[in-house]
């Protein structure tokens, strides 16, 4: 049995079967990329186990909606792929130094492997919009969202509870000894319509504090976009409790940005809360300077050319103060994060960097490097024997 | 032997695919607030300094409010009819957005302010939630409505009574100030904000002013 099993792992058709896999599960994730942008079709098609390709656009009533062709994910196609490759070397492999440019490249192909892997649990991709003249030392979230209560109380410190919201739903209940209260999210929505009630609508509010009980907002649901440049009003209604006591429901929305809405703030005790819903912060013990932002065009035309942020980067604690400019295909490389040059807005005066940690960023390197290595090295080896084979001066060698 | 390693291998990896590669959940942490001077490591660790441009005296609008689509406030935003105006000389016209109705900037001597002028619906939170909203963009700490009323004088927009705001900071006198005025109009409110160096906004007060005047609802 176990022979058996051995045999099928180490088999060339398993190979060649799960590459065909791999090339249609390529095939399909570009077809569904129109619908789901690129991170979504990630998720569904490279770091899931199965996927259901379907050619109906998402949200489609049509009965034939839910059913789909069946292909296996890249989180079993990676592995399966993995353990072939690893079991057919150690099981078939005999060493000599004639084939150790095939040892190599398959090498680097299992490091290719890995490191797919190490960047899909590892890597956190994030944004940072700075000003010119400004200084940031946090990036947020462009998909992810986080509830966010900060205790104002301290004059001179902020203590921040922050609670991932994506898997939030609706009458989750939130407690945790940490937290200064208790929070049943009455309703949550993924994607959000915030308006105010019209006169002849007759709709309870849904928050009796903050600013939508101000405003008389009220959120309804709305379908989820996949668009790359569109984001999801992440938008909830909450109830919070100190203890047993009721402390209102309050609707937070990262719609609400703090330049054109005020802060909701509640006191509880002798403490004052702000609460939020916002996309996740990452906080740095460096910060980075945007010292000018640089935006070339080609002469006469509004083509862009090439846009540069020239940045003083500072860790304090380290002593460390670097200038970098940032451009494309040259990004700043700083305490295992990476910041490549995004975006801009403000006519020409803000930035915005993208900032990658990704501690598998040199893998990929590695193993290209060493699959074109073991490449020259076993043709550069096949080719001295062929002209061995063909010299007819050689002694001892058949023709 | 080789059985066994096999078996390693695939039991290392079908546990790597099982790993949920999500990050804690709910994280406590401080910063430090800003305190005029440098922002200085609070003694509870970890704690980051605190160098945020939104909250230290800022040099413009929040540069993701300018970028994100907004779904629900452009509808809404969309539906309130732009008033007509005068735009002074020293003004440059700006394309409209989703959100601004009116958009202008105006600088010199490498002084820059920007002019804006939004609408919402009802009354976004009220007269003291809106003066301190627009208190802490420029690095200060709210204040109770009593205590904003030296920041504040009634002026008439279009026949109507509005609140003409003066926010400049004195700790910091070459950096950013607003004024503006906040104009309820009806089940809306509209803001027309300039804000910008300090020493340009006095200069531009009067055209500011004259603006606010020439509107026509």
């Amino acid at each position: 049995m176990a022979k058996r099993v051995l045999l099928f792992f180490t088999s060339l058709k398993l190979t060649v079967v799960l590459l065909g896999f791999s090339m249609a599960l390529v095939f399909f994730g570009t077809l569904d990329q129109v619908n789901f942008g690129i991170h979504e079709t990630q998720k569904r098609y490279f770091e899931s186990i199965l996927v259901f390709w379907n050619p109906l656009p998402p949200h489609s009533d049509s009965p034939f909606a839910n059913i789909g062709l069946p292909l296996p994910g890249g989180y079993l196609l990676g592995p399966l792929l993995l353990i072939n490759l690893v079991v057919a070397q150690s099981y078939r492999f005999r060493w000599s130094w004639k084939k150790s440019g095939i040892l190599m490249i398959h090498v680097g192909i299992v490091l290719l492997i890995i490191s797919e892997f190490v960047t899909d649990f590892f890597a956190v991709e994030r944004q940072m919009w700075i000003d010119e003249g400004g200084t940031k030392n946090w990036s947020e979230s462009y998909l992810e969202n986080e509830i966010a209560i900060i205790d104002q109380t301290d004059p001179t410190l902020e203590t921040v509870y922050a609670i991932n919201s994506d898997k939030l739903r609706s009458g989750d209940w939130i407690e945790d000894e940490r937290l200064p209260f208790r929070i049943l999210v009455e309703k949550y929505y993924p994607n959000a319509r915030i308006r105010r009630t019209g006169p002849e609508e007759n709709i309870p509010p849904q928050a009796s504090q903050g600013v939508a009980a101000g405003s008389g907002f009220i959120a309804d649901w709305a379908q989820e976009t996949f668009v790359d440049n569109e984001i999801n009003a992440d938008t909830a209604i909450v109830r919070l409790y100190d203890g047993e006591e009721d402390l209102g429901t309050w609707m937070i929305s990262n719609l609400f940005d703090g330049d054109r809405f005020p802060a909701q703030q509640l006191k509880v005790g002798d403490r004052t809360y702000e609460i939020k819903l916002r996309f996740k912060r990452t906080y740095y013990p460096f910060s980075v300077t945007l010292v000018d932002f640089t935006h070339k065009r080609y002469p006469g035309t509004e083509i862009p050319k090439d846009f540069s942020s020239r940045v003083v980067v500072t860790n304090p604690a380290e002593g460390v103060e670097r200038e970098s400019l940032i451009y494309m295909n040259h990004p700043l490389r700083f305490e295992g994060h990476t910041f490549y040059q995004a975006s801009f807005a403000n006519q020409d005066t803000s930035s915005m960097l993208q900032v990658v940690r990704n501690p598998g960023w040199t893998l990929p390197y590695i193993s290209v490097t060493m699959v074109g290595v073991g490449l020259l090295v076993q043709f550069g080896i096949g080719l001295s024997r062929s002209k061995t084979v063909r010299s007819p001066k050689r002694k001892g060698v058949a023709a | 032997m080789k059985a066994l390693l096999f078996t390693a291998i695939l039991a290392i990896t079908m546990i790597l695919t099982g790993c949920d590669s999500g990050s804690e959940e709910i994280r406590v942490y401080q910063l430090s607030k800003p305190d005029g001077s440098a922002p200085t490591q609070a003694p509870q660790a970890p704690v980051a300094p605190f160098a945020d441009s939104a909250r230290a005296p800022a040099t413009s609008v929040n540069p993701s409010s300018s970028m994100n689509a907004l779904p629900g406030m452009e509808a809404a935003a969309a539906q309130i009819e732009t008033p007509e105006w005068s735009v002074p000389e020293a003004w440059d016209e700006l394309p409209p957005t989703s959100i601004r109705k009116g958009n202008f900037k105006t600088g010199s001597a490498g002084r820059t302010a920007e002019i804006t002028v939004t609408a919402f619906p009802g009354d976004v939170g009220g007269l003291e939630a809106n003066v301190n909203r627009w208190r802490q963009q420029i690095g200060l700490d709210p204040l109770p409505l009593a205590s904003l009323q030296q920041n504040l004088r009634e002026i008439e927009v279009d026949g109507q009574t509005a609140q003409y705001v003066d926010l400049m900071d004195p700790n910091n006198a070459g950096g950013i100030g607003i004024r503006g005025a906040i104009i309820p109009r009806g089940s809306h409110t509209w803001f027309v904000k300039m804000v910008g160096d300090q020493a340009l906004l006095v200069q531009q007060e009067q055209d500011l002013l004259f603006f606010l005047s020439s509107v026509n609802f």
